[in-house]
């Protein structure tokens, strides 16, 4: 097995040499030492039952951050930039990220729920939305639809292209992009609303 | 047309389209943004100022609290077993190929006697990790052991008892229940009761198996499949 440095991950300078504790600690916990195999299992453990992460399997998580961690270390993932304290902690972090997304359940909307008109400008319940909160409820809409759709109501919205170049683009008839932008648009609208009436979904933590 | 879109649309543009960042990608961006590259760093940024869900997100690494400094001495360990000599060894060792020295992670997770220990694919060699888990026990999604792919260590947990998790008995069955290995005396890695056992799958002709873990009078079983 070879390591290579992930590229998103590639503009820091060289590690400095690691600490003589933590070297001790890694052979120790790698020769299966039972204190520095408890101590890893404690940072494990710390980060695991936070109340932040609201997650009841906090030994299923911890099964996890351990077999990430050995799946890490076997990958040359740690190269001594950090103490091995807040590597274990930081794999064991998002490790439990993993798990709060799992867990999150987003509704989408089903495909054939389409056709609804949009409603009149005045009666939109949206229009009192500040810049801020109108590209989340946005972004909110754009990732629960199809990624062609998603991909074509922004550029329409933010280009506002001719449907004639829009087809030649796609190698579609005119009336085909028509009808296209018609089914994402309706989509789009609908689940808007349904948003609009659960703001916690997409307004953030500033607003609740 | 959507006027509501509009606007967004021509200031975020493709912000709007982005996917979310990996955990890992989140966790570094909000404990040590200097890991990731200014553009990706950017680009993260900008995705959490549209996305609530990883605002959340950030708020709870964040509430988790801040990694330690770096290069600040840890404890060291009050190991007493043999050193393994210079970090480089330990460091080519977790880079290196399949064939590892006997290695105790699992020694300290499971100590175990493998009948007929030379062909055993029960191995103390640290492999890929591999989660078992109740579901695939169901079905639901066989968990898939590579043989290209060296070592994999087991690791599955039992259901909680009043006295504590205890050392289990693990067996490798075939589908057809054909014994392939076994090994008795499997401790606990942790309070909860997981347990962690190393297999090698070249030592296992392809087809489906069971991992049956006897705890007492009672009986586990975790199906996999080696390939």
């Amino acid at each position: 097995m070879t390591s290579t440095r992930d590229p998103r991950f590639e503009s820091v300078p060289p590690a400095p040499p690691l600490t003589e504790g933590d070297r001790e600690l890694l052979e120790g916990f790698l020769h299966g030492d039972r204190r520095a195999t408890e101590q890893v299992r404690d940072w494990i453990l710390a980060v695991v039952r936070h109340r932040a992460w609201r997650l009841d399997r906090t030994d299923d998580l911890a099964q996890d951050a351990a077999a990430e961690l050995i799946r890490a270390f076997r990958a040359g993932r740690f190269e001594g930039r950090s103490s091995l304290k807040t590597f274990v902690q930081t794999v064991t972090k998002y490790t439990c990220l993993d798990a709060v997304r799992r867990a999150r359940r987003v509704s989408f909307l089903p495909l054939e729920e389409t056709g609804e008109p949009e409603p009149p400008g005045d009666d939109d319940p949206g229009r009192d939305l500040d810049a801020r909160e109108t590209a989340r409820l946005c972004y909110a809409v754009l990732r629960r639809l199809p990624e062609p759709c998603r991909r074509l109501l922004v550029r329409v919205a933010a280009e506002d292209p001719a449907y004639e170049d829009l087809a030649a683009e796609l190698e579609v008839a005119v009336g085909t992009i028509k009808s296209r932008v018609a089914r994402c648009r309706d989509r789009a609208n609908t689940i808007r609303r349904r948003l609009l009436c659960e703001p916690r979904t997409w307004r953030g933590e500033s607003h609740r | 047309m959507m006027e509501w879109l509009r606007d967004a649309a021509r200031e975020h543009g493709e912000a709007l389209l982005a996917e979310h960042p990996s955990a890992e990608e989140l966790v570094r961006w909000v404990e040590a943004p200097g890991e990731l590259t200014e553009s990706r760093a950017a680009e993260i940024r900008a995705h959490v100022a549209l996305c609530a869900e990883c605002e959340e997100d950030v708020a709870r690494v964040r509430a988790v609290g801040a990694p330690d400094p770096v290069g600040q001495p840890e404890p060291a360990s009050a190991r007493g077993t043999t050193s393994l000599g210079t970090w480089s060894r330990v460091r080519d060792w977790l880079r290196g190929p399949g064939l590892v020295p006997a290695f105790a992670i699992v020694a300290a997770i499971a100590w175990f006697a493998a009948p007929r220990e030379s062909e055993s694919p029960i191995v103390r060699e640290i492999g890929r990790a591999v989660v078992l888990r109740p579901d695939v026990e169901r079905g639901a999604a066989p968990t898939v052991l590579r043989r290209d792919e060296g070592p994999a260590t087991l690791t599955f947990a039992l259901p909680p008892t009043s006295s504590g998790p205890a050392k289990c008995a693990v067996e490798i069955r075939r589908a057809d229940g054909t014994l392939m290995a076994a090994t008795s005396d499997v401790a606990p890695f942790d309070e909860f009761g997981t347990y962690v056992i190393s297999v090698e799958p070249t030592a296992l002709p392809a087809g489906d198996y069971v991992l049956v873990a006897r705890e007492g009078e009672d009986v586990f079983r975790f199906a996999f499949r080696v390939e």
